[in-house]
């Protein structure tokens, strides 16, 4: 009996659906719209024409295959953490959209708004082991359910130009020697984000930090970075930037660069031979020195001591907030062919370049890897992400603003990084 | 007959139909400005005695917000900061608009070919939004031998500027950049105001034998002095209340060395969600918008009087 | 002979003195076009070309093309178009009450009105933001626009109202004889005779909201929607792909309309803001 009501009902669904094929009134009773929140780069707004062909293709692809689906497009700000911001009051209001991007240090704030997409995940075939290690992290709730999907991820290493400098320094001293070698040539000496923006958290400082196992939040997310020895590590941090500048190694105006593409201009004039940056770079650095670029190559960021090592990762995920199921499934599929799938992932690494979350992705057939991407790749297996404390920004945004004032000489490392702490630890 | 007494016949005449009370005139204007400005300001005052974070419902009423403001460090630095952009920018934009608009209207009885487009030049300036003329500036300051005011500067054997990378240098360049915005304004009321002195004043002041600086000085400086006020006032609230230009150049930095008043409100808020502490600066830049308010009808009063 | 050589160095002085305004105001417009014009290669020359060589012009080709420039402009002149549209419509029955109507609380009104423009935009948009963000009008031009119809009205009002009070109340009596309501007054008599002041009023409102910058960008949260103060942020912060020779450009275009306006307009602009400044 059972058996018999589960075929009629089977039955009727499939009667349905083909009814729906060929009544259009049908199919409009039972559409519904599907809010996609989405940041310019990752729409078809995207500046890079290859790019917004190649996610207007993906999505045209998508509307035929789910006509009862009415897909707008809510563009978010460049501008991230305010981006986040909003995204983030917009799901305490609940007006959260169905499905949106979220950058990757700010996902697990996400978690309490977000579905869990395990089903999703077996459905479509997706082996959350085969993301790498801190993409794990990241995707995996508390409760040990899966929030979201990532995409391509990002990492920070030191560029150097081989023609100028034979080995890459692995130390922060001899970074320091080398960059003042480089410049009795003539080039310029190592230059690095040193600004007010979050590129100058996560290229210079938290690396250095997190290499000597300094911890910026304890595990209720409460900010640490000002007491014990994380205290020190920090100082420590503050004290080798210090050091870089006083020397000349380092050149005063980083102080006005925060991001790592602020960089590129300087880049782009040629007499750069060493830089810290995002991978990202290769593209740009490609583009602009030609056959220059040959003789480049990366090297993991110097460290404070011999031996240590630390980079951030970076990247965004898309998370559902969307409860229907319908939605959730629609959200999924669009995410997927996008961006996640293995061809989504793979094709989409092809035009947009940057570093596949997936490692499986890596081997993939049609991969047409970056240059260096098997040395991103290796980093990345040990790479740390930002802490997902809601301390995290007012962290971030004063440790840039210590770093821009002990590199424009306002403050020394000792009162910049008092200060920082005084500000971070009297807003509880 | 006075014009109150003609005024009062009038009103007799006019007792019937709804036109007759200012009351439906005054509606529209008075539901906007209560909607528009006595609620968020009566939010941002209970907000600023809050613990809020932007991005939580939950908060409780505590004082905690003012007592931080007022002990760390950054605040100080940061009013002084303001007060510093705010005077230089208020001063120079006013003495630069000045003088232009002395000598376009010098020009102009000269007859001089060029005049018009000086004052165009200016005047464009005024046209352009602050967000692009942050980022025109911030091209212009680049320090390395690219940029262009540093290739400019080195043919007088100067070495790279730090234009935004040192604390005093980049305050420099933001307040520069804002003479350079706000000096149309200015110049465009001043010029108002010189067209409306009495000729025949400066001419008797001629013939006295009076020299070209005791005419500007003695006759025609005391003559402007209200329109000067004004103008002094209305331009140093708009630089109080202002942040976009100065966002787009150094985003505050390096350091807080740029971080005027308006920016840290929007930092503290959307950068590190402490509501309760922008609330807070808020209503401190709200006292001092007051503060100047009062300044204002004083000197209107005197106007009225004199 | 004397009085002629005077009048030749004063002529030659201002000439100089024009000189300096005319480089000091001008440089940064001619060097952002100059930078605009130059391909990636040029733009990283040292000593830097005053005069771009290659005239690149597809760096607007591509600024057009590929980001959303034109959207941006299109959505200025539309907020800015309403914003003027409804700030006369609210601040001219204001101004006319307030000039022509004797009544308690007028003075008291008067300065309320004048507190208001005193009031940061910042102050006002974070309560409005958290207010809107509940009942789900983030992103919605017709609140945004009363926003900035809020912030005009007070010196709109107080600017038509110096106008009105320099008409003579005998040209309302005239009317009122002819058996005009108070309606007709402002609209036959009122209106038509400070049609200056009101074109004056236009242009400050419309200079100011074109400027506006931070309502805008406190209470849209979609790209889409930015009128072009808030939009240029955006080709600033995804240099990733555009770097400086096109944002440049960028640049250029988003200021280009509002400047050709203020040259073809600019003897009427002037004009009308001296006549505005002193009677308001």
């Amino acid at each position: 009996m059972k058996k018999l009501a589960k075929t009629i009902t089977a039955l009727s669904g499939s009667a349905i659906l083909l009814g729906a094929c060929g009544n259009a009134e049908q199919a409009e009773e039972e559409s519904f719209e599907l809010n996609w929140s989405t940041t310019p780069s990752y729409s078809t707004q995207n500046p890079t024409e290859s790019q917004a062909n190649y996610i207007a293709d993906k999505v045209s692809e998508f509307e035929e295959d789910y006509p009862q689906v009415e897909l707008n497009t809510d563009l978010q700000s460049t501008d991230i953490d305010e981006s986040m911001t909003r995204l983030l009051e917009q799901a305490n209001t609940d007006r959260a959209p169905d499905v949106a991007a979220i950058d990757g240090y700010f996902f697990p704030r996400f978690m309490d708004y977000l579905q869990p997409l395990d089903d999703l995940f077996d459905e479509y075939e997706i082996d959350i082991d085969d993301y790498l290690p801190f993409v794990q992290d990241v995707l995996t709730g508390d409760d040990g359910q899966i929030y979201g999907l990532y995409m391509n991820t990002d990492t920070r290493v030191l560029f150097y130009d081989t023609d100028v400098v034979e080995e890459p320094p692995t130390t922060w001293d001899e970074a320091i020697a080398t960059s003042l070698e480089i410049q009795e040539e003539g080039y310029n000496g190592l230059i690095f984000p040193g600004g007010r923006g979050e590129g100058t958290a996560v290229t210079t400082l938290w690396p250095l930090f997190w290499a000597q196992e300094g911890e910026l939040v304890d595990e209720d997310g409460n900010p640490t970075f000002g007491e014990g020895d994380n205290y020190d590590k920090m100082l420590n941090v503050l004290q080798a930037v210090n050091e870089a500048v006083e020397s000349g190694a380092t050149p005063q105006r980083v102080s006005s660069y925060g991001g790592e593409n602020d960089l590129n201009e300087e880049i782009a004039g040629g007499d750069t031979a060493m830089f810290l940056g995002g991978n990202w770079q290769v593209s740009f650095l490609r583009e602009t020195l030609g056959d220059d670029f040959d003789s480049w190559a990366v090297a993991p960021l110097p460290q404070l001591e011999e031996g240590q090592f630390a980079t951030s990762a970076g990247g965004w995920a898309w998370g559902i907030f969307a409860e229907e199921e319908e939605k959730q499934e629609a959200a999924f599929d669009l995410i997927n062919r996008l961006f996640v799938g293995e061809e989504g992932m793979t094709e989409w690494t092809n035009v947009h370049g940057g570093l596949p979350s997936r490692t499986s992705i890596y081997e993939a057939e049609d991969l047409e890897a970056g240059e260096f991407s098997d040395t991103f790749r290796e980093y990345l297996e040990d790479a740390n992400v930002r802490p997902a404390s809601q301390h995290y920004n007012e962290i971030s945004n004063q440790m840039q603003i210590a770093v821009s004032e002990v590199i424009s000489g306002g403050k020394s490392p000792e009162e910049a990084l008092d200060d920082a702490w005084a500000v971070v630890n009297e807003g509880e | 007959m006075n014009t109150s007494n003609k005024r009062s016949a009038l009103s007799l005449t006019l007792t019937k139909g709804i036109g007759n009370s200012p009351i439906p005139w005054l509606i529209p204007l008075s539901l906007i400005l209560l909607f528009v400005f006595l609620f968020p300001v009566f939010e941002i005052i209970r907000y600023s005695f809050t613990d809020a974070s932007f991005l939580e419902t939950d908060y409780s009423y505590t004082i905690s917000s003012f007592v931080r403001l007022f002990t760390l460090p950054g605040f100080y630095q940061m009013l002084i900061v303001t007060l510093i952009f705010v005077t230089a920018s208020v001063f120079f934009q006013m003495f630069f608009g000045f003088l232009i608009a002395l000598l376009i209207d010098k020009g102009q009885k000269l007859n001089l070919k060029g005049t018009v487009m000086v004052r165009t030049a200016v005047l464009t300036a005024w046209a352009i939004p602050g967000v692009v003329i942050g980022i025109i500036w911030r091209i212009m300051y680049t320090e390395t031998p690219s940029g262009i005011l540093n290739y400019l500067i080195s043919f007088v054997g100067v070495d790279i500027v730090p234009f935004l990378s040192d604390p005093y240098m980049a305050l420099f360049a933001v307040t520069l950049a804002n003479i350079w915005r706000g000096t149309a304004f200015s110049m465009i009321l001043l010029y108002a105001g010189i067209q409306t002195l009495p000729k025949d004043v400066m001419e008797a002041a001629k013939i006295d034998g009076a020299s070209a600086i005791q005419r500007l000085l003695k006759v025609m400086l005391p003559m402007l002095a209200p329109i000067i006020l004004i103008n002094l006032i209305i331009i140093s609230i708009d630089t109080f209340n202002t942040f976009d230009m100065v966002m787009a150049l150094t985003g505050g930095g390096p350091g807080q060395s740029t971080e005027v008043i308006a920016l840290s409100i929007y930092n503290s808020i959307f950068r590190e969600f402490n509501l309760g502490h922008g609330a807070a600066t808020a209503v401190v830049l709200l006292t001092i918008n007051v503060g100047m308010t009062i300044v204002y009808l004083r000197v209107l009063g005197k106007r009225g009087a004199a | 002979m004397l009085n002629k050589k005077q009048l030749l160095f004063t002529k030659i002085f201002i000439y100089l003195c024009y000189g300096t305004v005319l480089v000091f105001f001008l440089f940064p417009m001619l060097w952002v076009i100059s930078l605009s014009l130059k391909t990636q290669q040029e733009l990283f020359a040292t000593p830097p070309a005053i005069i771009p060589t290659s005239f690149a012009y597809e760096n607007y080709l591509h600024v057009l093309e590929n980001s959303n420039v034109l959207l941006y402009l299109r959505n200025s002149f539309i907020i800015v178009l309403f914003t003027v549209i409804f700030a006369l419509i609210t601040a001219i029955p204001a101004a006319y009450a307030i000039s022509r109507f004797r009544f308690k609380g007028k003075s008291a009104l008067l300065v309320t009105i004048l507190m208001t423009q005193m009031i940061s935009a910042v102050v006002i948009s974070i309560p409005l933001y958290r207010l809107f963000a509940e009942w789900g009008l983030i992103n919605n031009y017709v609140v945004l626009i009363i926003v900035y119809v809020a912030v005009v009205l007070p010196f709109s009002t107080w600017f038509l109202k110096g106008y009105f009070d320099t008409i003579p109340y005998e040209l309302d009596e005239a009317a009122i004889v002819d058996g005009c309501t108070r309606f007709q007054i402002l609209t036959r008599i009122l209106i038509p005779t400070c049609l200056p002041g009101i074109v004056s009023v236009t242009i400050l409102i419309a200079v100011q909201s074109w400027s506006q910058f931070v309502i805008p960008f406190i209470l849209l949260d979609n790209e889409s929607f930015y009128p072009v103060s808030v939009g240029v942020m955006n080709l600033q912060s995804t240099q990733q792909t555009i770097s400086t020779h096109l944002l440049a450009a960028g640049s250029v275009i988003s200021v280009l309309p509002v400047i050709i306006l203020f040259v073809i307009l600019q003897r009427f602009i002037v004009g009308a803001l001296t006549s505005g400044a002193v009677k308001g």
